[in-house]
């Protein structure tokens, strides 16, 4: 049992332990990316949907650029 | 830790204040739509504190600055990857589409999406997940309640001490901080329901953030400021080296290596908590508009990037300045609070704690009460019933529910096992509840019987992963729960496809406005989901 587990699930990971942490970083950046242009890629319309008004400061995908920004700092410093 | 008159006095003010403003949201409550979705009045800004105030527990802060002092800040994953990512797909893709759907609960809108089985049997694995750990959340934290503040044999003149232990015995005196939360949970919770809930987890997050900032603020000073701190910790010797590393490597032989961080935490368990946990989106399904859902769960993201240094970083103040005194990494915050904070002060963290307390065991008796309404006895025992009767119900249940979790709380002491198999029943279903969601939310070819597989094999494969584990060692990881968690969710999302791909399409009058594509068209989608979910 544990070699067909070794030779499947724990080979997968080891696999993946060739991708140095740098690179874990730079995956992870992208993957931040991605989650900001999906807001992006939304019609204006359904980012602003219930609201009453559309000042900028109610559009939520500068809200999301905000927090992602915010997170990807400890990222790259760490 | 002996507090204070001026300790005392906050928290008795603190505790006094929460029930008042949780009972008075009670005139407001004239529906089972007011008690269970706040009449769906609920903006932005308190959405958006109280989804964090509800994930914050008093636990977190104990067990985050536990593993902080042990592993470092690669705990802090948690709550940055854990959680932000998350959150920005749930505002643009899944909340909209969930509070258009018009729905109370994750299992309501399965059944929807999918059929009344999906949802019967995720209404009743989430129903007994939540009603089930009640029992446990008291315990735990009265249990470290009572480390901070032992009850003293002549509180009231020894009639406490009188009553209390002919029923509990030795543990008369946790027992007293149980009741003195669930008491005020009690009250607020089953009159006031989600209005309640929410804006007293409002008050609540705003003295977590004053407590924990004060307490980092005054160990950052001790320890010289972040350089200080990590040239103390790089200097206690070779295995702290890794202490400020967020990603660790894959031989590592803590929990956390990166591929679990990335593939455990990250694609499966932080998304499957934020985006189907009932408990947490309740909320969000009360919001006063679509938009207000979107923005409610961004700003938990904005005020979520703080949480990991308000709760990681005492540990790691903890461990500079005291390693060697702190035999049990999980005592570092208690003890930093003991040796460092003045009178006052000590007073605002106890109310830290109660207030992490009580906004996470409310939350989940509210969720637990709407779970066990909506989607057990409406949907397979009383249907027809009037509205008021299943107010009555929903107040009675959150009523019943903190009865229970007081009755149960001393028997999880005797019995390890049972919050270890509560923890491990959620890893089982977090992976193909995620699975169901994704799919029935994005993929309009997903169907029921796909979902029923999916759902299926994903509990076979955590659980059997699980054995084998406990069996024959196939993890190289002591507790590999981040990995059972993503084949389970692997698994689930094949067998989901497959059979979805092999059956025959659901038509689309049965999903409209329930796929994101297609609720995202037009507004005709609102008016016909509401026809549906009033008939």
């Amino acid at each position: 049992m544990r070699a067909v587990w070794d030779a499947l699930g724990n080979g997968v990971i080891g696999v993946l332990g060739l991708i140095p942490l740098g690179g874990v970083k730079v995956l992870v950046a992208l993957w931040f990316a991605f989650l900001v242009s999906i807001g992006f890629m939304l019609p204006r319309s359904y980012i602003f949907e219930g609201t009453p008004d559309q000042h900028w400061w109610r559009d939520v995908r500068y809200w999301a650029l905000i927090v992602i920004a915010l997170e990807l700092i400890p990222y790259l410093y760490f | 830790m002996a507090l204070s008159n001026i300790d005392l006095f906050i928290i008795g003010v603190y505790y006094v204040g929460v029930i008042i403003l949780g009972t008075y949201y009670t005139r407001y409550v004239k529906s089972s739509s007011d008690f269970f979705l706040a009449g769906k009045m609920l903006p932005w800004w308190a959405i958006g504190a109280s989804l964090v105030a509800t994930d914050i527990s008093a636990l977190d802060y104990i067990a985050a600055s536990g593993q902080g002092y042990k592993y470092g800040i690669v705990i802090m994953n948690f709550d940055w990857l854990g959680c932000l990512p998350p959150l920005v797909l749930a505002a643009f893709l899944f909340m909209p589409t969930l509070w258009r759907a018009g729905v109370y609960t994750i299992p309501e809108y399965l059944g929807l999406r999918y059929n009344n089985a999906v949802r019967g049997i995720q209404g009743l694995l989430w129903g007994v997940f939540l009603a089930c750990n009640l029992g446990i959340m008291f315990w735990a934290t009265g249990l470290m309640l009572s480390e901070f503040i032992p009850i003293p044999d002549h509180l009231l003149f020894g009639s406490v001490k009188a009553v209390l232990e002919p029923i509990w015995h030795q543990h008369w005196q946790i027992m007293v901080h149980v009741l003195i939360v669930a008491f005020a949970v009690a009250i607020y919770t089953s009159s006031g329901g989600l209005s309640a809930v929410v804006m007293t987890d409002v008050v609540q997050l705003v003295i977590m953030f004053v407590g924990s900032i004060a307490i980092i603020i005054i160990g950052m000073v001790h320890v010289g400021g972040l350089s200080g701190l990590e040239h103390r910790i790089l200097g206690l010797g070779a295995n702290f080296q890794n202490h400020f590393k967020l990603f660790l490597p894959i031989d590592s032989p803590s929990p956390y290596p990166w591929p679990a961080i990335i593939f455990g935490l990250a694609f499966v368990l932080a998304p499957a908590y934020w985006l189907g946990n009932q408990a947490i989106i309740q909320r969000t399904l009360g919001a006063q508009s679509e938009w207000d859902a979107k923005a409610g769960t961004l700003f938990a993201g904005l005020l979520h990037a703080l949480i990991p240094i308000m709760i990681a970083v005492p540990g790691l103040v903890g461990l500079a300045l005291y390693y060697g005194e702190i035999d049990n990494p999980d005592l570092a915050f208690p003890h930093l609070v003991h040796r460092l904070l003045p009178a006052g002060l000590t007073g605002v963290i106890f109310a830290v704690f109660l207030a992490a307390l009580m906004s996470t065991v409310s939350a989940v008796v509210d969720s637990a009460a709407t779970l066990w309404t909506r989607d057990i006895y409406k949907q397979f025992i009383a249907p027809h019933q009037s509205d008021r009767h299943y107010l009555t119900l929903g107040r009675f249940l959150t009523f019943f529910f903190v009865v229970c979790g007081v009755a149960t709380a001393p028997v999880v002491n005797y019995f390890e096992s049972i919050y270890q198999a509560i923890q491990n029943f959620l890893t089982f279903i977090q992976g193909p509840n995620l699975a169901l969601l994704v799919f029935g939310v994005l993929w309009k070819r997903t169907t029921g019987k796909g979902a029923l597989a999916g759902l299926f094999t994903g509990l076979a494969t955590s659980i059997g992963l699980f054995t084998l584990h406990r069996l024959y060692h196939i993890f190289r990881q002591d507790d590999p729960f981040l990995y059972i968690a993503w084949w389970s969710f692997f698994c689930s999302s094949v067998a989901t496809v497959g059979v979805s791909l092999l059956t025959k399409p659901p038509p689309p009058e049965k999903i409209r406005g329930l796929v994101f594509r297609l609720a995202l068209e037009d507004r005709e989608v609102q008016d016909a989901l509401k026809k549906r979910i009033e008939g």
